[in-house]
């Protein structure tokens, strides 16, 4: 059935009438969406405050079995439910809602009705925040969210405008291990028809991931976080970019002992703002105390500087600071197959404490970073470098094989998608008309320039 | 004593202004100094020679003077000879400034017999320079009133010439580079070229000279060239034969080069360019003796060039036996070096600092290109051995057990040499490597890298298509409201 919009009904229980009669997905989206979408498109504010609304003092989302286990009946009417969630949960005095009303919706909804309406579903997602909020108790929000953005997106590689909110509810309540499912999975797919997604969503995503990450202590992970936020495309520098640029600097630090350039798509903007703002020059020294290994230098520039403390950054930094001498234990065992524990002590910074030192090392060996053995006269004796290498099993030989060839798969079915674009085909076909030798790079048919500005060089 | 005394704040202030004139060309020196150093004290004695009439005697010219008082400021025993030889040849020349500096400098040491200044050769030439100048200046107007392009261009020529033998390189520059301008053939630029490294070889303004170098070597026709003068790019073939082709000129511009390079630190182009050079240098005195050919090149190359190279390149090579026939001593150091005696090559190079450092133009590397060769000869021992014992090692190199342990560990941390220090018995050892370990863990790596970049790489572009951009917060974008009537339902599946 795909006739004109009908007329637009004026009060809830009408609504109702259409919800339930709309039984197909055809009808859900050819009938209901239209109507719905009319009523905010007329009227936001009326339309909103209706949709949240009662009828006549009996809740409809309950008396559809939501919050009382009927949740998979009422999960053919996803799409009207829907808007009545998201409206009523974004009203400044909302009706008294459930949080098993909530938290049934997010078990049971149909997503495909729901990807219909990809607006409702963020606004849904920070409603539910604030109604957390407002009861007071924001841990409340994240059963409905996790629920939400485990079962709303097609696949897990897919990025919504759930993700942010959920992952920053995680961050701001600690509770980092439940986002960890959620970040395990790499995102590649970004859809606009899934979910409204603004830049920010992208890059509060990625920051929020790196600090969960980074507060559960798997740093290499965190650093590809933070990566990603700094070398997504920009053609002016985030804050949050920058932010996240700080934290992937400490991280390296921790992880490297020195900072490694971002990759090289890095927008330059990005960089720049990291390198020149005032914000930053702190963490500029500090990492180039580090990196020239002045110990001193380093924590008194840790000491002294507040811009960690406003950042929330001076727990890595502390970190940072805490790594220096197994760093540097590292760095020796690469020089040294025999070290007195009293050289050690003094190469690390640790001098007249070899108690101090030879805690460090059994830390180190029993954390499995090192692979050496104390002698009873004082001297420490490093192993060679590759007995700490794992002789790798066969099947992680061919896991890694599956995977590369998966990967290889995936990019040459890509590699064909846009060769068949339209997009590319117009650009290649208007290149190669134009000129008659479209396929080839324009650059390599410039013949070099030097000694052009003559006057300039003197 | 007195007149002297009076006569200093003036030299001082003559010194001060000239500096400021060439601030504009040695903006490049400057740099340069940064890196440096002051200048070293050297020490010549029985075991140090150095013969300075015999050396000097080769050069004539400017240099002659600049390489005097170079040695006169870092060797106190040679100073009085050295100040008194420079004195003596500026007084042939025409800058009065140099001179002053020079009696000043001289009058400064401690016992010596005070000269005074000639001051009767001070005005005349400072009156013939002033009247040279006038004609040349008048000169250069009537010609450019005339319009003849030659004209301007020879009258440029000649006041930057002028200039250069008053000691005013700034001025010098200036008029040199006027002088492009109004060159119409590629010989003229080729001579203004020539002008202007010599110029500024002699002020060792060294990052330039690469420059000029280009842009002489980019009006000589690469048909005509000399076979004898191989590298260095050329183009715009111009199709013109004069003095260009001559293979003394190619060879002028390779040494330039390869000064260039040597004063910019880059010592194995330094090393490539000079050996390339050819032997058809002729005289160029009052710049370079086939005996710093062969010095700097030898350092250059020892310090940068591999076994095979120093090999095939320096010593069996024709055209530089000429050079080395110069230096005998230099050969030595070479054949040392072939021959795995280290010790020799240190204690030679040890004992031949003093010409090293007394070198105008070599003076800031030596420290640098030593410790380089030495290096270099402490991997090239080690290569062979699993283990060696530090001290056995010390004795070989002539150099104490601390030092050497400590340029073996400079040597590890830069993974220069696979190998530990066992200290406590001062014992290396070459690293064991678990190759098939090694090679695995590094294919996973290898792989989990890649993978992970094609990840990020592909949400990059997810992003950019999705036009998901940072960008400038316009009136900051709302939330769209979708209208009814927009055609993106989608359709059922």
């Amino acid at each position: 059935m795909s006739g004109p919009i009908p007329n637009l009904p004026t009060n809830l229980g009408s609504v109702l009438q259409i919800v339930h009669s709309c039984q197909s997905f055809n009808a859900v989206a050819n009938q209901l969406l239209p109507t719905l979408r009319g009523l905010v498109w007329n009227n936001a504010g009326q339309a909103e405050s209706m949709l949240g609304g009662l009828i006549d003092g009996a809740d409809p989302l309950l008396n559809m079995g939501l919050g009382t286990g009927g949740g998979r009946q009422a999960a053919a009417y996803t799409l009207g439910t829907l808007y009545m969630l998201s409206a009523r949960l974004s009203m400044t005095s909302p009706p008294q809602t459930s949080f098993q009303t909530i938290v049934e919706w997010c078990s049971t909804f149909e997503p495909h009705q729901a990807r219909l309406a990809s607006d409702r579903v963020g606004k849904l997602a920070k409603g539910i925040v604030r109604w957390a909020e407002q009861s007071g108790q924001p841990e409340d929000a994240l059963e409905p969210l996790r629920l939400l953005v485990t079962r709303y997106p097609p696949s897990p590689a897919y990025l919504t405008n759930i993700h942010p909110v959920f992952v920053q509810l995680c961050c701001t309540t600690r509770h980092f291990m439940l986002a960890l499912p959620i970040l395990s999975v790499p995102i590649t797919e970004i859809d606009k028809d899934v979910s409204d997604l603004h830049y920010t969503d992208n890059l509060l995503y990625h920051y929020c991931g790196g600090v969960a990450l980074g507060a559960l202590k798997r740093f290499r992970e965190a650093a590809d976080f933070f990566e990603i936020a700094v070398s997504s495309p920009a053609s002016v520098a985030s804050a949050i970019q920058v932010e996240a640029y700080k934290k992937l600097s400490l991280i390296q630090l921790i992880l490297y002992g020195k900072t490694a350039s971002p990759p090289k798509y890095t927008s330059p903007a990005v960089s720049r703002a990291f390198r020149n703002s005032s914000t930053t020059q702190p963490y500029l020294k500090f990492i180039n105390a580090i990196e020239i290994t002045d110990r001193e230098a380093a924590r008194k520039l840790a000491k002294d500087v507040e811009a960690f403390q406003t950042d929330n950054n001076m727990g890595l930094v502390q970190q940072v600071l805490d790594r220096l001498p197994w760093l540097a234990v590292k760095k020796l065992k690469e020089t040294y197959m025999k070290l007195a524990l009293e050289e050690i002590g003094r190469e690390i910074g640790l001098p007249d404490d070899i108690k101090a030192v030879r805690a460090l090392i059994v830390d180190m060996i029993a954390a499995g970073e090192l692979s050496a053995s104390i002698h009873p006269d004082g001297t420490v004796s490093f192993e060679e470098e590759s007995a700490l290498l794992p002789q790798p099993s066969k099947l992680q030989i061919e896991t890694a094989l599956v995977q590369a060839r998966d990967a290889v798969e995936r990019l040459a079915e890509l590699d064909r998608s846009i060769g068949r674009s339209r997009d590319y085909i117009q650009k290649a076909l208007h290149q190669r008309d134009s000129g008659g030798m479209g396929w080839q790079d324009e650059e390599s048919m410039m013949p070099p320039m030097r000694g052009e500005s003559w006057e300039d060089n003197l | 004593m007195v007149s002297t005394l009076s006569d200093e704040p003036e030299v001082e202030e003559q010194l001060a202004q000239q500096q400021e004139q060439l601030q504009p060309s040695t903006s490049a020196a400057a740099s340069r100094d940064f890196m440096s150093r002051t200048k070293p004290e050297v020490k010549v004695d029985s075991d140090h020679p150095f013969d300075l009439e015999t050396y000097i005697s080769s050069y004539s010219g400017k240099t002659r003077a600049r390489r005097l008082m170079h040695i006169a400021s870092c060797c106190p025993t040679l100073a009085p000879q050295a100040y008194q030889l420079a004195i003596s040849t500026l007084l042939t020349m025409r800058d009065p400034h140099a001179y002053m500096h020079a009696v000043a400098a001289y009058n400064q040491l401690p016992g010596v017999m005070q000269v005074d200044q000639d001051q009767a050769w001070i005005d005349r030439v400072r009156a013939e320079n002033q009247n040279q100048r006038e004609k040349l200046e008048v000169e250069l107007r009537t010609y450019q009133s005339n319009m003849i392009k030659e004209s301007i261009r020879m009258g440029h020529r000649d006041l930057g010439d002028f200039f250069r033998a008053i000691g005013d390189s700034g001025q010098a520059m200036k008029h040199y580079t006027k002088s492009r301008e109004f060159s119409t053939t590629s010989q003229h630029v080729l001579e203004m070229c020539l002008s202007v490294l010599e110029l500024l070889m002699e002020q060792e303004s060294y990052n330039q000279l690469q420059n000029f170098v280009y842009k002489a070597e980019s009006v000589i026709d690469p048909g005509t060239q000399n076979a004898d003068a191989k590298g260095g790019p050329r183009k715009k073939p111009t199709n013109q034969t004069g003095m260009e082709d001559s293979p003394v000129v190619q060879s002028k511009l390779q040494v330039a080069n390869a000064l260039g390079y040597l004063g910019r630190g880059a010592y194995e182009q330094a090393a490539r360019a000079f050996l390339q050079a050819g032997t058809q240098l002729g005289d160029w005195s009052k710049m370079i003796t086939p005996g710093d050919m062969a010095v700097y090149a030898s350092l250059c190359s020892l310090a940068t060039l591999s076994r095979s190279a120093v090999k095939t390149l320096v010593l069996e090579d024709e055209k530089f036996r000429v050079y080395l026939e110069q230096e005998p001593y230099m050969r030595d150091i070479l054949e040392a070096y072939m021959n795995s005696k280290f010790k020799a090559v240190l204690e030679l190079l040890e004992r031949h600092s003093a010409r090293h450092l007394l070198d105008i133009h070599l003076w800031p590397h030596v420290q640098h290109l030593t410790t380089r060769i030495r290096r270099r000869a402490i991997i090239l021992h080690f290569q062979p051995y699993a283990s060696v014992q530090l001290s056995r090692m010390a004795e070989t190199f002539g150099i104490p057990v601390a030092e050497l342990e400590k340029e073996v560990i400079g040597l590890i941390q830069d993974g220069e040499i696979a190998a530990r220090v066992d200290s406590t018995a001062k014992v290396l050892k070459a690293k064991i490597k678990d190759q098939r370990a090694a090679l695995f863990s590094k294919a996973l790596k290898v792989g989990e890298d890649a993978q992970a970049q094609s990840r990020k790489i592909l949400l990059r572009m997810r992003l950019v298509q999705n036009n998901l951009i940072v960008h400038e917060p316009k009136g900051k974008m709302q939330p769209v409201v979708q209208s009814p009537t927009q055609p993106d339902i989608r359709m059922a599946d």
